[in-house]
């Protein structure tokens, strides 16, 4: 997901507030839109981003990176330090994950910018290596994504019906 | 923004002063389409120096919280101007403005087009248009397109639109606007698109010419009625660059699906060659396959955006977040286009 779950929530709530249950004139079915409200307002609280997927990305992104090193060991120039993350601390929750995730995931962009300012430098084959191992960890995480998410409704989107 | 009712205000007191004459504004609807400008419509009554006048009209609005905002209403204004009366399906446009004081953001009024827009999202394994309608429009489509490469900018007002662009410069121009664009609306780091713009920046290639280039030029963006082509819309993207990005553009998964029809239009080979015989172009295959992976990360930066936007509670339209939720789709397409797999 793009959007911080906090914001999507905010974002719910307010659309069914301002824009959706005034313009629904069945009463029936307002009572009902307000029960949704009811109910997103008491959820909002009490959930977060499911850690399991998220502890996984960390995971392989620090073997990932395990392996960039090894790739890159007496290397010249040397590639950008490695992340101040090593490991993935227990009993942490995805509020603290995600921003691991992310800092583990600058890191690897720093590392297919320097494989590609320095691609004739390395020896032969090694930038390409390392970014097929980069490509290779992304896009499994991007399957699995695309896998959770139902198709869109862009035409429902874009014509309101 | 302005509510309704201001809308109309505005309306009125904009049009009287054009025109020099009282304008009953009646009939104002705000269309769903589009995730940036805000399009209503319209149906203006006044008397000129030819009689009583009454026009249904179209008011398009930059919002200064939307998503590529600031906007700038001149090179939409200035297309559409230069095109009329060309073999070019435009809108006739009547009058734009820059300044805010009228309804607090960029505008531009054009005559209504009759017609609908057609989309090129439908369910898997569904097409757009049946045989008998897809052929013609396929047809009207790229001959369109064709028209709009064709056009003679040099010279007019759309000079301003790409200053100092050559066949060499085309493509970097572009992978440095949309990758200035990434970085301004990212929130979070993403490496495939990192890896992607390192492969656009080492696979540009040479425009065969410099071109009026639409920038979204697709099935979704054009109005027909009874299987004609009634106007091209949509012309926020609009540039001097080449030509092929459209053609890339066209050609995206996003708006086909799984069908072998580009745009749900025509076929991939049929539309290269019919838009070389229209258009004199020679149509470099690699090339589009560099705009259409080019094209997957710009509409990809887009979504970017919308998230962006949203999230900074600058537009609370919610379709920008589910804009957002479907971005690993197109990371992976933008690796797929690359790697000759879609």
């Amino acid at each position: 997901m793009t959007n911080s779950l906090e914001r999507i929530f905010d974002g719910i709530i307010d659309a069914l507030q301002s824009s959706v249950i005034p313009a629904i004139e069945d009463e029936s079915a307002r009572s009902q839109a307000y029960g949704v409200l009811d109910m997103l307002r008491n959820l909002k609280p009490r959930v977060e981003w499911s850690l399991g997927p998220l502890h996984d990305d960390v995971s392989q992104q620090l073997t990932l990176i395990a392996r960039i090193a090894a790739l890159t060991e007496r290397v010249t120039p040397a590639p950008p330090a490695g992340p101040v993350d090593a490991a993935l601390p227990p009993r942490l929750t995805s509020a603290e994950v995600e921003p691991m995730r992310d800092r583990l995931d600058e890191y690897l962009c720093e590392v297919l910018r320097w494989a590609d300012e320095n691609r004739s430098r390395l020896p032969d084959g090694r930038a390409e290596e390392i970014e097929a191992a980069i490509r290779d960890q992304q896009r499994a995480r991007l399957r699995r994504e695309v896998k959770l998410t139902a198709p869109p409704l862009f035409g429902e989107i874009s014509r309101g019906q | 923004m302005l509510d309704g009712d201001a809308v109309t205000r505005s309306l009125a007191g904009f049009l009287r002063r054009q025109t020099g004459s009282d304008v009953a504004i009646g009939g104002l609807r705000r269309y769903t389409v589009g995730f940036s400008w805000i399009t209503y419509g319209f149906e203006a009554t006044w008397r000129d120096s030819t009689g009583p006048r009454h026009e249904k009209l179209i008011l398009r609005l930059g919002p200064p919280t939307g998503l590529f905002a600031p906007y700038r209403a001149f090179p939409q204004f200035a297309s559409l101007k230069a095109l009329e009366g060309s073999a070019v399906p435009v809108p006739r446009v009547y009058w734009y403005g820059e300044e805010l004081d009228t309804f607090a953001a960029p505008f531009f009024i054009c005559e209504k087009v009759e017609g609908e827009a057609p989309l090129p999202w439908v369910s898997e394994g569904q097409e757009a248009f049946p045989p008998a309608t897809r052929e013609p429009l396929a047809e009207q489509f790229v001959a369109a397109l064709a028209a709009i490469h064709g056009f003679q900018w040099r010279g007019t007002p759309l000079e301003r639109l790409g200053a100092g662009v050559e066949e060499s410069s085309a493509a970097s121009r572009e992978i440095t606007f949309w990758e200035e664009l990434l970085d301004r609306w990212s929130f979070r780091p993403y490496p495939m698109l990192e890896w992607a713009i390192s492969w656009l920046k080492a696979h540009r290639p040479v425009a065969p010419r410099i071109s009026l280039v639409h920038g979204d030029y697709r099935t979704g963006n054009f109005l027909e009625k009874s299987g004609r082509i009634t106007a091209i819309l949509d012309w926020e993207l609009v540039h001097l660059g080449d030509p092929l990005e459209d053609l890339g553009w066209i050609c995206m998964r996003s708006f086909r699906g799984r069908s072998p029809y580009m745009c749900h239009l025509i076929e991939r080979s049929r539309l290269y060659e019919r838009y070389q015989e229209l258009s004199g172009i020679p149509v470099d295959p690699r090339a589009v396959t560099f705009y259409e992976a080019f094209g997957t990360f710009k509409l990809a930066v887009i979504h970017v955006g919308a998230a962006r936007c949203f999230e900074d509670g600058r537009f609370k339209d919610l379709r920008m977040a589910a804009l957002g939720v479907h971005l690993p789709r197109l990371i992976m397409q933008i690796e797929g286009t690359i790697e000759g797999k879609t």
